[in-house]
């Protein structure tokens, strides 16, 4: 049959194949006045390399027949150009389109590891569905010539914890495709594989960088307290790319001798890239020396360091030195600022809400934006400071108020966004209006929409709207 | 260091969308959100920026916005492709279009790789071209051109990965590649058959700045167009294209409702759209 189908209890599931003629769907449309319950329909497309017209009319006809009823027809797995196909005809608005792995033979699935935008998905879903015919496909993957096949067939079963696949990936870090390696590095690293752990740290020192970063991270799930110190012998070595690669493991380890080594690391760095690098992972240890050493790095002759500093003072936390970060905030420099601002405003206090409202009409736009989401989180009440910010230039300006706004009195903000959803002319703002009335449902938000529907032709505001009210 | 992908928000990735569309015409349907946050996770971090919402603060207020946009956009349009990629449309290039061009008693006949990457399409024709002994025939100019310098710039190096040769004959590497470690080195040869240039299809006025073509190969990417991007391409090749002209779209793309100008002609295993 080109064209099949199956009910389970609310829902039918059908399936067209290429061949597929207008004639094939007469009996799935009988199909539904069988299920009084029914209350979705899902197409699977995944073989509609591209679609006939009249299969078209087909699926728009199963729209109209179950779409009074309320009944959402989802479209399962659709190739590009059919999408492009439903596109050109204005249909994508009828349909959900969503996509259903479950629906492939394992050997498509496979297949579907040579495209390297999905791959990862196709992995994530074999392995967290994983079976004793998908390890036995995953095995015999693993020993293919296909580079491509074998590593994602490896990932996968490291992945899904596949200990008896140990030895078959352990012989992948003998492969001539560094992306084997890579694969079977990480995938025994998941599988914390002590044993190869001596390889791994021989690997740190490849001139393929993707698979030294692999080593450095399945290093740090299988380490044990005699590690850090093979990493500080690494860390001397004359190659940036290695002392990159030790710091990002000794935060990944994260102890008190890995965070010992990595600031004895800065102490002696002069190259600026790994300086940055080792100030960002820094602010992965989670301890007051950290916040005590990213502070000191704020007054570093590199512009790029007291960046990662000043970013990484969001992740520590300030512990006590606002007045400090207050300081570095200035018009020079002004991503410095905005990290800082950004790291202020986690916790505003009220001394720290008053400079930012002192500053803001002095500062850069971009500055401005990060001091209004720091003000949503101060103490006092900036009511009036925001209503003011409504009416700025800006639509990014706008917007962030709006959320602001949203963040300390939703009452308020529901009354706003439905007032620049009106009349706001950006559609970043129409559109952050739209997703906090979305989110609220005040009272008549429905015929609002509906009204809005009718007259702003914004696609995404359109799309929306339709989302919302299930149209 | 194996960077974690960072999520983009609905309303981020509107924006952003917008943002690569004004600047590059291609569209990134809603289905597409994970290829943005796989191509630029690890650009952000490198900022020093959590979020994509920091990342568009950047693109639209650093001083330095233009090279940025230009960098992600970069980053995002990378295609990834394989020698040989779809190979009936190359064989029916040398068993048929070439030689009905030759026939015709032309000279000199040019094709155009429109969007050659990192320059397997492009590559794989003048192979194929050489195999087939069409070089004593006429002379034959290739051209390949791609939005994304770096693909370019990697393009023309003529050197390979294992993985670029996924659909290639076992014959295939050792003839025309020479082996450095997991390097894989075309061969002067071939190389000096195919010259490359930046270029963005949507351009107005690129037609005439490539000049007249014979052939042009423009697979997998219409897709990334809106309706009026599509048709502006398909009419810009139209009229690039000489008479008689050939036009190899992607398996999955067709010039269906965008064009009525071309007649189609369906062979084993693809279809050519031709300019009589």
């Amino acid at each position: 049959m080109s064209v099949t189908f199956s009910a389970v209890n609310d829902s039918v599931l059908i399936h067209i194949s290429q061949e597929a003629s207008d004639k094939d769907f007469g009996a799935v449309l009988e199909s539904f006045n069988n299920i009084p319950s029914l209350k979705e329909v899902r197409i699977d497309m995944k073989d509609l390399v591209y679609i006939e017209s009249e299969i078209q009319e087909q699926i728009v006809s199963i729209k109209k027949n179950v779409g009074a009823k309320s009944v959402h027809v989802v479209l399962l797995n659709v190739s590009e150009s059919v999408y492009t196909t439903l596109e050109m005809a204005d249909l994508l608005n009828l349909f959900i389109f969503k996509q259903d792995l479950s629906l492939y033979h394992i050997d498509e699935l496979v297949y579907m590891f040579h495209n390297p935008d999905v791959a990862n998905e196709i992995s994530v879903y074999i392995s967290s569905n994983y079976s004793p015919d998908f390890h036995n496909k995953m095995m015999e993957g693993a020993n293919s010539e296909d580079s491509q096949v074998r590593e994602h067939c490896i990932l996968t079963m490291g992945r899904a914890q596949d200990s008896d696949a140990t030895e078959v990936i352990r012989q992948g870090m003998d492969s001539v495709y560094p992306n084997v390696v890579r694969a079977s590095i990480l995938a025994l690293g998941w599988l914390g594989d002590c044993e190869s752990k001596e390889r791994f740290f021989n690997f740190i020192s490849s001139k393929d960088i993707e698979v030294a970063e692999a080593a450095g991270a399945s290093i740090s799930l299988v380490s044990d307290e005699r590690d850090p110190e093979k990493l500080r012998k690494l860390s001397e070595s004359e190659n940036s790319n290695i002392r990159i690669i030790v710091a990002g493991t000794l935060s990944l380890i994260n102890g008190d001798e890995a965070y010992a080594i990595i600031v004895k690391m800065l102490e002696k760095e002069r190259n600026e890239q790994v300086r940055t690098v080792l100030v960002q992972r820094i602010a992965y240890f989670n301890k007051p020396d950290a916040t005590e050493m990213l502070i000191s790095m704020l007054d570093d002759s590199s512009k790029s360091v007291k960046e990662a500093a000043a970013a990484g003072l969001g992740r520590t936390g300030l512990r006590g030195h606002e007045d400090e970060v207050l300081k570095r905030i200035n018009m020079e420099d002004v991503w410095l600022s905005y990290f800082a601002v950004k790291a202020l405003g986690q916790n505003c206090s009220a001394k720290s809400a008053k400079y930012l409202k002192e500053i803001y009409n002095k500062s850069e736009e971009h500055l401005r934006l990060a001091i209004i989401e720091a003000l949503s989180n101060a103490p006092s009440d900036m009511d009036n400071f925001f209503a003011e910010r409504l009416f700025d230039s800006n639509e990014d300006i706008r917007k962030v108020t709006l959320s602001a706004i949203y963040k300390s009195n939703k009452k308020t903000a529901i009354a706003k966004s439905v007032k620049l959803l009106e009349d706001d002319p950006s559609w970043l703002v129409r559109y952050k209006a739209l997703e906090i009335i979305s989110i609220e449902k005040p009272a008549g938000y429905k015929k609002v929409l509906t009204k809005i529907k009718k007259k702003d032709n914004n696609r995404n505001i359109q799309e929306k709207i339709a989302s919302v009210l299930g149209i | 260091m194996l960077n974690n992908t960072i999520k983009i928000g609905d309303s981020e990735f509107l924006e952003l969308r917008d943002i690569i569309y004004k600047q590059s015409a291609i569209v990134f349907v809603e289905n597409k959100k994970y290829l943005l946050e796989n191509r630029l996770s690890k650009r952000i971090q490198e900022l020093n920026f959590s979020s994509f919402k920091d990342y568009i603060y950047y693109l639209k207020y650093d001083i330095n916005c233009r090279k940025e946009l230009d960098l992600m956009i970069n980053l995002v349009t990378i295609n990834e492709t394989y020698f040989l990629r779809e190979r009936p449309q190359l064989d029916h290039v040398v068993k048929v279009a070439l030689p009905e061009i030759i026939a015709k008693g032309k000279k000199s006949i040019r094709i155009w790789s429109a969007a050659c990457s990192t320059g397997e399409e492009p590559y794989s024709i003048a192979i194929l071209i050489k195999e087939a002994g069409l070089q004593s025939k006429a002379s034959i100019e290739i051209v390949g051109t791609d939005i994304n310098s770096e693909v370019v710039e990697f393009a023309r190096t003529g050197e390979y990965r294992s993985m670029s040769f996924r659909g290639a004959p076992n014959h295939f590497v050792p003839t025309y590649f020479k082996q450095d470690n997991v390097i894989y080195k075309l061969n002067d040869d071939i190389k000096h058959m195919v010259k490359f240039n930046v270029g963005n299809l949507t351009t107005l006025g690129i037609g005439t700045l490539m000049g007249k073509f014979d052939i042009i190969f423009c697979r997998n990417v219409l897709i990334y167009f809106d309706m009026d991007g599509k048709k502006k391409v398909i009419d810009m090749f139209y009229n690039t294209l000489n008479s008689p002209g050939y036009l190899y779209l992607g398996h999955s793309e067709s010039v269906n409702k965008l064009s009525t100008s071309y007649t189609v002609n369906v062979f084993g295993g693809g279809i050519v759209h031709l300019k009589q």
